[in-house]
């Protein structure tokens, strides 16, 4: 069991558990601190009785008109405590937030054509495959990404569920908001 | 406008207790003239005003008016996760218990049964309202809570979430502790909660505190319980995991401690071949991934520990070593294991193979404050100074960009109006500006750049125009108002309570802290006041003073000291010879003016002859026997005799030129030149020991020396199946010609550092 709350700056001191992961990023200050200064409500973590830190989601809101949707930058649960259904409450509080206060059409989120564990999970929290990105992942092999987004409320048609979504493919910089 | 309140209140904040404070008063008023004029509409905006009103005593009352009032509505307040958890938190405080009983409820019912402090909240409302324990047994809350815990477990379908099982215990537990004859109905739920969730890595975790408050044989019983309702299979990736949470519980109640050696040799095997024997179901894994047994290879290591702390060996630690290294080559990516070899290396005095395991774990901006302590920690012990400048280096560009990006993020936090938020980056801000670690590294990095000054002229300059000394600081108020940001407790641990943590035991030395710091502090300080030549101020008595009260045979005599014995010893030279500039530069004043106080130059040289001689004392030591292993305390040793042994050439040389620079009757201090001669004399023959040491240690690390010697010891005959199975000796080798690497690395260097300190 654990508590959500919002994650605070001074977690940052803390969270050596989930980052010292190696899938786990770990960036600069402002990096942080940016996200925490705008959406301080799409910034949440998951502790333990103790107070150790298991899991943080960051998001942010943008788009325009009917783009404008939440949006999942990173999701990471620390090796320990993984398969305990702490993604799902995140990503759970995460929609509602996107919902309301920020109105969003949809969430969505970006991940790895290969990580085939990953696209199952989002499947299951109801995300679908809204297209592919070309080249998304750049690094020691480049990789296409695939876009998954979840429609709110606000999305009355729908319309951010596409039929195989994986075959429409775009370029990365159509994908800036 | 609410950017002056925010100004406002953050000047509040920042006034002492027990000060009055009006400014508090002046914001809610700007406050409530706002909200009197409705425009009090956003989330953020709400937690501005709850700010100000509870940053003030006993405003809980009218917090909450707000929070469940007009702005709380329009804002729809109760949406946000920390303000519904902040209204249950005042309506506890305000004892409106069934309210917050009602909040608490909806909340697991409705929302999320697995929030914790939620159900510790909720907890709250059942026993906080009964004043007397005896009047808990039968009440209504008690009858409540029981029945709607069990309804919270009833609900938890396939996949069902802890909370509500760990609240069971812990509902139970606390009517253990406030009436009593409830041990047994504990004990049920802790087994039937390993029986669901043993499974799960985090299980350990979740009963560790409620096993913990066991006795001995309850907790022992506890073990055993599961031993025999789950036997040892462990043929299925689920069957290691309950194993090896058996295992941790075991090791947490004390089976795994004060063993005889063989016991624990029998038990570091039966771990292994567990390790071996899970590696098969793991070959299909990500190499990002962990392999399923690899908390077997780090209780194998955690036992390793234990024996060579009892025997005072370091064959185990080497043979713990090969094991984890074996694991880690499977589990490329696994930095548990990393943090356990890190220091197991650091041990071993082999600083080379730490800071390549060190490197490869990507530690980054934030986490140099948290944890570049692993690599930190006395680096300049090993004699690599480079190498340990550059890992200091690099983890002290994180307070560069905190100065330089934090206040930045103040400013976003302004432009999007997250009152909320302001305070922590403040505060954020302060951890890092004000860090401990920072201070701990800012000393080491001091002492390493004065080692890298190999000639006393160099050194000099250094003293007198690039060492700053407006940040080292030492007095209490500065100490105390350090933050310690250091991470002590990712390390893996499952010692009992009582006991000592891994990470503690694994620490070559005392971890540094105040103490640590002012030596490193006053010795700096003293130096650069001799080599300005500065005449003796109160500046100058008071820094010999600190030295003196610091280096004082009852701090010494403490358990909790922090200094080595190498640095105490340090401590007490630089305070004889600190004594000797003191009364020679006093002498030359009074003898130049021809004070009427002027002592008779044979007395003069009497008190400095003494002040040597004490010195002289200090620096023998025993000429070091080499074992076949250099562990980190003999390179320990050597590097504060080179250290001690730079310090004495500057402070050598500021004497003579305190004689041939500022006396006017040089004739009087000959037989002073003679006497400080003389002591260099001494300072010579200590770096020649070190030099004839390092001589015999190079021999014995040779790698034709280590293979026929080292490595032969270590399989020859040993307890541990993986030493003696030949598939392992390829590794075995390899690691420890390694080791034997970086000791030859450190050696080298070290004699290279004392040769050219021979003045």
């Amino acid at each position: 069991m654990s508590s959500l709350r919002q994650f605070k700056a001074t977690d940052l001191f803390n969270f050596n558990a989930i980052n010292l992961d190696s899938l786990t990023e770990t960036y600069n200050i402002s990096f942080y601190l940016s996200y925490l200064a705008r959406w301080p409500d799409l910034f949440s973590v998951q502790c333990t009785p103790s107070s150790t830190l298991m899991a943080y989601v960051m998001g942010k809101a943008e788009g325009t008109g009917t783009d404008w949707h939440g949006h999942v930058t990173a999701i990471t649960v620390a090796p320990e405590y993984r398969r305990l259904g702490l993604a799902q409450g995140m990503m759970a509080l995460l929609e509602l937030v996107s919902e309301y206060p920020y109105d969003g059409y949809f969430v969505d989120l970006f991940v790895r054509k290969s990580n085939k564990v990953a696209i199952e999970m989002y499947t299951q929290f109801g995300y679908s495959i809204y297209r592919a990105v070309k080249g998304y992942y750049s690094g020691d092999t480049t990789e296409d990404a695939y876009d998954m987004r979840k429609p709110l409320k606000r999305d009355v048609d729908r319309k951010s569920v596409r039929e195989n979504g994986e075959t429409y493919l775009v370029e990365p910089h159509e994908v800036l908001f | 406008m609410f950017w002056a309140i925010m100004s406002i209140t953050l000047q509040a904040m920042n006034v002492p207790p027990g000060q009055p404070n009006v400014l508090y008063q002046l914001a809610e008023r700007m406050m409530s003239k706002l909200n009197s004029e409705g425009k009090v509409g956003s989330i953020e905006e709400l937690q501005l005003y709850l700010i100000i009103l509870l940053g003030q005593k006993d405003r809980h009352v009218d917090a909450l008016a707000l929070l469940e009032g007009d702005v709380g509505v329009k804002t729809k307040a109760i949406e946000n996760v920390e303000l519904r958890y902040l209204r249950i938190q005042l309506l506890i405080k305000a004892e409106r218990w069934k309210d917050a009983r009602d909040a608490t409820v909806q909340i697991l019912t409705e929302i999320n049964s697995d929030d914790w402090r939620t159900i510790l909240r909720y907890f709250d409302t059942i026993f906080l309202p009964v004043q007397d324990d005896a009047d808990l047994k039968g009440s209504e809350n008690l009858t409540e809570a029981r029945s709607f815990i069990a309804e919270l477990v009833q609900k938890e379908g396939k996949t069902p979430k802890r909370g509500p099982f760990l609240a069971q215990i812990e509902l139970e537990k606390r009517v253990q502790e406030k009436i009593g004859d409830n041990k047994e109905m504990v004990m049920n739920l802790l087994v039937a909660y390993f029986d669901k969730f043993g499974s799960k890595s985090c299980c350990f975790e979740d009963l560790s505190t409620y096993i913990a408050n066991l006795d001995k044989d309850e907790a022992h019983g506890f073990c055993k319980k599961l031993k025999d309702t789950t036997g040892e299979k462990s043929e299925t990736v689920k069957d290691i995991a309950i194993q090896i949470n058996i295992a941790r519980f075991e090791r947490f109640v004390g089976l795994q401690v004060k063993l005889r050696s063989a016991d624990a040799m029998a038990l570091v095997n039966k771990f292994w071949k567990l390790y071996e024997k899970a590696l098969p179901l793991g070959k299909d894994l990500e190499e990002t991934e962990l392999q399923y047994g690899d908390d077997y290879a780090i209780m194998a290591a955690h036992l390793l520990i234990d024996v060579h702390r009892d025997t005072k060996s370091y064959f185990p630690l080497l043979n713990a070593s090969f094991m984890l290294e074996r694991a880690l080559s499977a589990s490329k990516h696994n930095y548990q294991i990393k943090l356990v070899l890190i220091r197991i290396y650091e041990l071993l005095g082999a600083f080379n193979c730490a800071v390549s395991i060190y490197s490869t774990m990507a530690i980054k901006h934030v986490q140099h404050d948290t944890m570049s302590h692993f690599i930190s920690d006395r680096a300049s012990s090993f004699g690599l100074f480079n190498e340990a400048l550059t890992q200091l280096y690099s983890a002290h560009e994180i307070y560069h960009s905190n100065t330089a990006e934090t206040p930045e993020m103040i400013l976003q936090a302004y432009k999007y109006s997250t009152f909320s938020k302001m305070q922590e980056f403040i505060e954020f801000q302060s951890r890092l500006e004000n860090s401990l670690q920072k201070m701990i590294s800012d000393r080491e990095l001091i002492r390493l750049e004065f080692l890298k000054e190999d000639s006393v002229t160099r050194a000099l300059t250094w003293l007198q125009q690039e060492l700053e000394i407006n940040t080292l600081k030492f007095d209490t108020a500065f100490c105390e108002s350090r933050i310690d940001n250091r991470d002590t407790t990712v390390m893996l641990n499952w010692n009992p309570k009582d006991h000592l943590s891994v990470e503690t035991l694994t620490r070559p030395a005392p971890q540094p802290g105040h103490e640590w710091m002012t030596l490193f502090t006053l010795v700096p300080r003293l130096l650069k006041h001799m080599a300005h030549l500065t005449p003796i101020n109160a500046e100058y008595e008071n820094l010999v003073t600190a030295l003196e009260s610091l280096i004082a045979s009852d701090t010494v005599e403490q358990q909790s000291s922090e200094l080595t014995a190498e640095e105490i010893k340090l401590g007490k030279i630089i305070f004889q010879v600190a004594k000797v500039f003191q009364v020679l530069s006093q002498a030359i004043v009074a003898q130049n003016s021809n004070s009427p106080t002027k002592e008779d130059p044979a007395k003069t040289v009497s008190t400095i002859k003494e002040h040597f001689t004490a010195v002289t004392r200090l620096q023998k030591r025993d000429p070091i026997k080499s074992t076949g292993v250099i562990p980190w305390q003999t390179f320990h040793i050597l590097t504060t005799v080179v250290e001690t042994a730079g310090y004495l050439n500057i402070v050598n040389q500021c004497l003579q030129n305190l004689i041939t620079t500022k006396a006017s009757k040089k004739p009087t201090f000959k037989t002073v030149n003679a006497a400080i001669q003389e002591f260099m004399g001494h300072c010579r023959q200590a770096l020649q020991a070190v030099q004839t040491d390092i001589d015999g240690l190079k021999n014995v690390v040779k790698p034709e020396r280590l293979t026929t010697g080292l490595i032969y010891e270590l399989c020859d005959g040993s307890a541990l199946d993986f030493v003696r199975a030949p598939e392992n000796q390829m590794l075995i080798t390899e690691k420890t010609l390694k080791i034997g690497d970086s000791w030859m690395n450190s050696l080298v260097n070290l004699q290279q550092e004392a040769v050219s300190r021979m003045v």
